[in-house]
């Protein structure tokens, strides 16, 4: 009763986006059951078949089952995201209230690293390191949570800016709380609402940039079934099966929709006053800087 | 004045050096005696707040310059460290904010707001701080206090989040008390009754008080003695009958002046006020 009463409390974009998220969840959970094939198997003796019912999403070029790639895909993305997500905010966040919260010279030096970080475009960040480490999933993800880390950091600490000079705070330190206990316990909640929404933001975006490293070549290595990586190896069948390449495409973008729909959705929710555009470009404009490179390198 | 002062400030100067100008407090001095109660009025922009919260150590030091000496028991707290600082602060000096509602964090329980100081500083057990929190409720007269203790800041009034903020500075037997305009947010009824409070628990506690505010009719009724800032500089200082009664500044009388008297209203004024039926 009382988890319907608060479900109803939420926006249509978390109704929708919820249940964008459950289906993708359910069937990457039951595919084994529904097409029971390795995603790696080139045994199905067939190549370049349509859709059927025993193969749902088709056969691509070299014989293996299509849904079995997909749907192995959309974990691989989920495993991604999530990973880029609480490993950014796990260093992000600490980062970005300490510097808010000390300034000066602490301040001016997280600020400088990430400045430096910052002057590069995510992509092109993302590619040198993988070229320095190698080419691979690993070295992709590692690549992505350098990228995501700074961007996590500067929006935590802006929003920390704005909690440190609160009255409570000036209170609890009178009141001699110790500056853990004062970024802990006073300034951390207070932007969680904040972080939530960085959050599913950061997993949307992190999955994209994964697909457009994999797509390009530096991300997942051949049998890895990347969403990414399953768009360049069908890319050339595009006029004669295409059913191929939209699949996958779809799926990815309506994975990352979902994660979008979700935020936004959060994002009102939990803060009604900070409907304001503004609040949404600050964020975005973080996320955004050379983000469409990201966005067109997914699904060119 | 020969009892030696709670806290004696000597030539303190703060300077925001973003900011261009004037010193925000221009070598200022100032004696506050065990028990005595400090009315510090000016208007806004004067250096009033900015002297408590150089006391509080509420200013962040890498804004401002300072100079000169705050000593406090005899210690000059400009010298000492941050945890040492932090110590003095957490159980000798409380500090009441202009605004109630913001200086209780909104996602915490009041019980747990009064109770972490005491945990942290006065090394109780949570049972001890529950059990003294519910007496600092009691003490500001906050009706079912058990009750209060579990809920949100945004579950209580404004007066009564008033009280808590007085509750939550009382809460370690400060021997001074800061409060920086403590009834502006609130409505004239329940500054009344706030008023009363701080006045009785003065004497109750026997603590010293230094009150900040622009309204020289409350500071009237609270303070033993009268400090008139302008500028960053101390004008007029001395006991609230002297000032009130025979101010010496110019400034000091324009602040009276200021004072609107209803007695004084003329005739004519008063009608046109009021309407033709009026009164």
């Amino acid at each position: 009763m009382k988890f319907l009463t608060w479900w109803r409390s939420l926006n249509t974009r978390i109704h929708v986006s919820v249940f964008m998220l459950l289906f993708l969840a359910v069937l990457s959970a039951l595919a084994p059951f529904i097409s029971p094939f390795p995603s790696d198997e080139m045994g199905t003796g067939q190549t370049l078949l349509g859709p059927t019912w025993k193969h749902p999403f088709g056969i691509d070029s070299m014989g293996r089952d299509q849904f079995s790639r997909v749907t192995e895909g959309i974990r691989l993305s989920a495993f991604i995201g999530f990973t880029v997500m609480s490993t950014s905010l796990l260093v992000g966040v600490p980062v970005g209230i300490l510097s808010a919260y000390k300034g000066s010279l602490l301040d001016s030096l997280f600020s400088r690293i990430l400045d430096l970080l910052f002057a590069f475009p995510n992509l092109l960040l993302a590619l040198v390191f993988v070229t320095i480490l190698g080419s691979g999933s690993w070295t992709a993800l590692l690549a992505l949570v350098i990228i995501y880390i700074p961007i996590a950091s500067r929006f935590v600490r802006s929003a920390a800016l704005a909690e440190k000079d609160r009255d409570y705070v000036s209170a609890a330190k009178v009141n001699g709380a110790s500056t853990f206990r004062i970024c802990a316990k006073h300034i951390l909640p207070n932007i969680a609402p904040s972080l939530l929404v960085l959050g599913t933001n950061i997993f949307a975006f992190a999955i994209l940039a994964e697909a457009a490293l994999s797509y390009l070549g530096v991300g997942a290595k051949p049998p890895t079934p990347s969403l990414g990586k399953i768009l360049t190896e069908n890319q050339g069948f595009i006029t004669t099966s295409s059913h191929l390449v939209f699949i996958p495409a779809i799926t990815l973008s309506f994975l990352v929709l979902a994660l979008n729909l979700l935020g936004d959705g959060l994002r009102d929710h939990l803060d009604p006053k900070k409907t304001s555009s503004r609040y949404k470009k600050s964020l975005m404009q973080l996320l955004l800087r050379k983000g469409t490179a990201t966005a067109n390198g997914g699904q060119k | 004045m020969n009892s030696p002062s709670l806290v004696s400030i000597k030539n303190l100067t703060v300077d925001f050096w973003r900011v261009p100008g004037p010193p925000a407090l221009n070598s200022v001095s100032l004696e506050v005696a065990p028990g005595e109660a400090v009315g510090l009025v000016g208007e806004s922009g004067s250096g009033k707040s900015t002297l408590g919260f150089a006391i509080a150590g509420l200013l962040d030091p890498n804004d401002i310059q300072l100079s000169g000496e705050i000593l406090f028991k005899g210690q000059n707290l400009l010298k000492i460290s941050q945890d040492e600082y932090r110590e003095i602060r957490g159980s000798q000096i409380g500090y009441i904010f202009q605004d109630a509602s913001s200086s209780l964090n909104p996602l915490l329980k009041i019980g747990k707001q009064l109770t972490h100081p005491l945990m942290a500083n006065g090394g109780m057990s949570k049972a001890d701080a529950m059990v003294r929190a519910k007496e600092l409720l009691d003490m500001v007269e906050i009706s079912q206090s058990g009750r209060r203790l579990n809920q949100y800041p945004h579950e209580i009034s404004g007066g009564m989040k008033q009280r808590v903020v007085i509750a939550a500075a009382l809460s370690r037997d400060p021997s001074l008390l800061i409060a920086d305009e403590p009834t502006t947010a609130l409505d004239v009824t329940v500054q009344a009754q706030i008023i009363d409070l701080l006045l009785r628990l003065k004497k109750s506690l026997s603590m010293s008080l230094i009150f900040i505010s622009h309204d020289l009719g409350v500071v009237a009724r609270v303070a033993d003695r009268i400090v008139v800032m302008k500028d960053g500089n101390i004008v007029e200082s001395g006991g609230v009958g002297q000032v009130l009664a025979n101010p010496r500044e110019p400034y000091t009388q324009l602040l009276l002046a200021n004072i609107p008297k209803l007695r004084h209203v003329d005739e004519s004024q008063s009608l046109r006020f009021w309407g033709s039926n009026g009164r």
